[in-house]
């Protein structure tokens, strides 16, 4: 089973709904549309996809198919920058 | 000796630096300013050097044949090796602006490319890169009876773990061209020419200076646009902020290293939650100046 954390070296502030981050080791910027940081703060403890996608279906009116595919290609997007660590096991 | 405030530090200076607030100075200065020259070969430094020692203070030259060679070091003090007739305008323009800068970052400040004026609870802050009409519109400001608190770069500063971000002015002079005080009907006896070869002027406004740092309640972030034909003005927050405002950092280049870019992120996002922010697009193609006036009072009257 993956999950999904946020990685610790990046240091992280909310302005309005929307989080913008400073990745320590990098020295790269991001920042977080406001769905995109809903989902980053269900990352400060490790989480699913599907743990994910069945939370944003009870805040979100959207349909499961699009859920998923649109969280799954975000959490790519943060894997590839080294925002997350994916973690494997029970 | 001469000794002055500037940038949020007391400064003693062997030359006269007429743009700077003047400042009885009890004890140690933050900054020594010390002359050496002037020479007629040029100096061995190098165009432009940054380095950072063991401990990140680091050390910073800047080469201007024909100006000055300035060394900044330790975060308090500069050296200046004079060329050989040089133009002490020019002179004292690098300084303020480049020499100054790298200081001020070897001292872990980050200073701020943005203007303001005083309202009644802190300060409001025009942001926006060089022509954007920044010191046109404080010049406007002035004469609509608002206070002027500084022209182009700002310093940013902790009142203390878990309050406000204040800044500090830099020093009293706006930069601005002969036409700009024309059209505003200003008195431009008292302005001077900044250095040979440009008509920019020194307009002071040294009976406003404040030398405490104000607390930031506004931002606005200018910018002359070919796509707009009218004056537009909306609410900024979040990443679009902090992005439009990372890029405002002046002198950027300094931003050299992780914790320098830490610090950064702290004073910037602070910065964000504690201000109402406004993008305003203005057109490249007509004068719409007073608008931007009126807008902006507006917003500051709210």
């Amino acid at each position: 089973m993956e999950r999904y954390i946020q990685n610790r070296q990046v240091v992280q502030s909310k302005i309005g709904d929307e989080v913008v981050m400073l990745d320590m080791e990098s020295g790269y910027y991001f920042g977080l549309n406001s769905i995109a940081s809903v989902i980053w703060n269900m990352m400060q403890n490790a989480v699913t996809v599907e743990e994910i996608v069945a939370q944003l279906l009870t805040e979100y009116a959207v349909q499961e198919s699009q859920c998923l595919a649109e969280t799954q290609e975000l959490i790519g997007r943060m894997l590839e920058h080294k925002i997350i660590t994916c973690v494997t096991g029970d | 000796m001469h000794t002055y405030w500037a940038f949020g530090l007391t400064i003693q200076s062997e030359i006269e630096f007429p743009e700077m607030h003047p400042f009885v100075l009890m004890g140690d200065a933050d900054v020594r300013l010390m002359v050496h020259g002037a020479s007629t070969e040029a100096y061995e430094f190098p165009a432009h050097e940054r380095l950072h020692d063991p401990q990140g203070i680091g050390r910073y030259v800047l080469n201007v044949k024909g100006i000055a060679a300035y060394v900044v070091e330790f975060g308090n003090q500069i050296n200046i090796h004079l060329y050989d007739g040089a133009d002490p305008g020019a002179v004292r323009l690098y300084c303020l602006s480049n020499a100054f800068a790298a200081l001020l970052y070897q001292r872990d400040k980050i200073p701020l490319h943005a203007s303001g004026i005083k309202i009644p609870s802190g300060t409001a802050l025009f942001m926006g890169d060089s022509g954007a009409g920044k010191s046109s519109l404080l010049l406007k400001l002035g004469t609509m009876g608002w206070n002027i608190f500084t022209d182009d770069v700002c310093v940013p500063v902790q009142s203390g773990i878990g309050k406000d971000l204040l800044v500090h002015s830099s020093y009293p002079m706006i930069k601005c061209w002969p036409d700009t005080l024309e059209k505003m009907k200003l008195d431009s006896t008292s302005a001077h020419r900044l250095r040979l070869g440009s008509d920019k002027l020194g307009f002071y406004f040294k009976g406003q200076f404040d030398l405490r740092p104000l607390k930031p309640q506004l931002v606005f972030l200018i910018e002359k646009s070919n796509v707009v034909d009218q004056l537009v003005m909306r609410r900024l927050s979040g990443k679009e902020l902090f992005s439009r405002m990372s890029m405002q950092v002046y002198r950027n280049e300094h931003l050299d290293s992780v914790d320098k870019k830490a610090v950064m992120f702290d004073v910037l996002t602070q910065l964000a939650k504690q201000t109402t922010a406004y993008a305003i697009e203005r057109p490249a193609s007509q004068d719409s100046l007073e608008e931007m006036a009126l807008a902006v009072s507006q917003k500051i009257n709210v």
